[in-house]
């Protein structure tokens, strides 16, 4: 059971920085808030340029598509654990759609 | 072939040669006041933001002593609102205050250099009585104000009794990781190599009996890490000489920044192109594996055989009969 709402939003937190590295397969992402560079492995990486302010279920359907594209198939505890890892890592944040932002 | 970057994510920086330490091992040759080619801090923020621009998102910044900078705290300030930056420091200018706003200004990690497990030892490389204290305190700083440090030392054959001490030591002061680097053949360690280096054997064995206390993580850079890092380098000196690589600032030069920019050079230099791709004549099997490096480093295995295809001997394997406590003739000063 996912720990989110389907109508929950996502966004990166404010000043963090994605570095794609595609050479490598990774993307770099720099923390101001929390000084600290994290390596994402392409799934953190995908969910991390989805979360542009929409809804856990509209990047879910994303990352879905994205995912079946390459052969494969992503379910939805998947998708709320790696948003759940950036969260905790200060990568994304859950925007509050009473107008206030923060998880 | 070296795995192939379009751009560096990373770039080290030496900021200044300033110091006010007097290392008998120091790289950069420095002094006490700064030398006139230097860039100002204006030219480091502008180049800075460029780098930033340009897809850099890690900042190594080193000396000299970088906090002797005039205008540092500024520029650090500015630089972290973009890209995680490192410090390397000896720390005797990090007293509590200093260390918050170093932790104000952004900084993402310190790393302290010291060259002993007692004052005697340390103070018998800076010069300077009183320095060995000043950085122990500096980690204390740093630690207390929650910034991730480091404890760097060269290993030498003075200090390598002292290694395990250092890192016994570091993990009583809160450091989260030691690394202890190898001695390079620059500045004034080449004119007292023969005091100062280890032959290889010996470093091996001192790496090999590293203990590190619980918690306290261990870098080292010898076999089977001994990657070849040029694939990623890119390094800038105090006078704005791009130089790929700060251990490689006294035998290449791919451009200044008052000239160009770090980016074009990278595209552009020949040298850093040749150096990049990794072509080697010998590669250790082992130390290839983590990074798909070859070859070893290229700083070491260039000052001792004067090719940049040759193994290095600082790694076991690719020694063959190499002396390193011994400086070739074509490196020894005149």
């Amino acid at each position: 059971m996912s720990a989110f709402s389907p109508t929950d939003c996502f966004r990166l937190e404010p000043g963090v920085r994605l570095r794609p590295v595609p050479e490598l397969g990774h993307c770099l992402a720099y923390t101001p808030a929390r000084p600290a560079l994290h390596r994402l492995n392409p799934s953190a990486w995908l969910l991390a340029e989805l979360a542009d302010g929409g809804s856990f279920e509209a990047i879910a359907t994303e990352y879905g598509h994205a995912v079946a594209e390459l052969g494969g198939q992503a379910d939805l505890p998947d998708v709320a654990a790696g948003l759940a890892s950036l969260i905790d890592l200060g990568i994304v944040g859950r925007v509050d759609t009473h107008g206030k932002e923060g998880v | 072939m070296n795995p192939r970057l379009t751009s560096p994510p990373k770039v080290a920086i030496s900021i200044t040669g300033a110091c006010p330490l007097s290392c008998r091992h120091c790289y950069g040759d420095c002094g006490h006041a700064p030398q006139d080619s230097e860039l100002g801090i204006e030219e480091w923020r502008t180049a800075i933001r460029q780098l930033a621009s340009d897809g850099v998102i890690s900042l190594h910044i080193e000396g000299g002593e970088p906090l002797l900078k005039p205008g540092f705290l500024g520029l650090l300030g500015e630089a972290s609102q973009s890209m995680f930056t490192m410090l390397r420091t000896h720390g005797t200018l990090i007293d509590a205050a200093m260390a918050r706003a170093l932790r104000d200004n952004g900084v993402g990690r310190v790393l302290v250099d010291v060259m002993g497990s007692t004052a005697e030892t340390h103070e018998w490389f800076t010069q300077v009585p009183g320095s060995f204290a000043a950085s122990l305190d500096a980690v204390r700083h740093l630690v207390d104000c929650g910034i991730p440090t480091d404890v760097l030392v060269i290993l030498t054959r003075q200090n390598a009794p002292e290694i395990q001490g250092i890192l016994d030591l570091a993990a009583r002061l809160g450091a989260e990781r030691v690394g202890v680097l190898r001695l390079y053949p620059l500045g004034r360690a080449k004119r007292i190599w023969s005091t100062i280096a280890l032959p290889l054997a010996d470093q091996m064995r001192t790496i090999a009996e590293l203990r590190p206390p619980e918690g306290l993580g261990l870098m080292q850079s010898w076999h089977p890490n001994n990657h070849n890092c040029c694939w990623q380098s890119a390094a800038v000196i105090a006078n704005g000489d791009i130089v790929g690589c700060p251990y490689l600032r006294e035998d290449v030069n791919h451009g200044n920044l008052r000239e160009t920019t770090l980016q074009q050079a990278w595209e552009t230099a020949r040298l850093w192109r040749t150096l990049r791709a990794g072509a080697v004549e010998q590669s250790c099997p082992d130390c290839s594996a983590s990074e798909g490096s070859h070859g070893g480093c290229r700083a070491t295995a260039y000052a001792w055989h004067g090719r940049w295809t040759a193994p290095d001997p600082f790694d076991p394997i690719l020694n063959d009969g190499v002396d390193v406590s011994l400086l070739p003739d074509r490196l020894l000063p005149a």
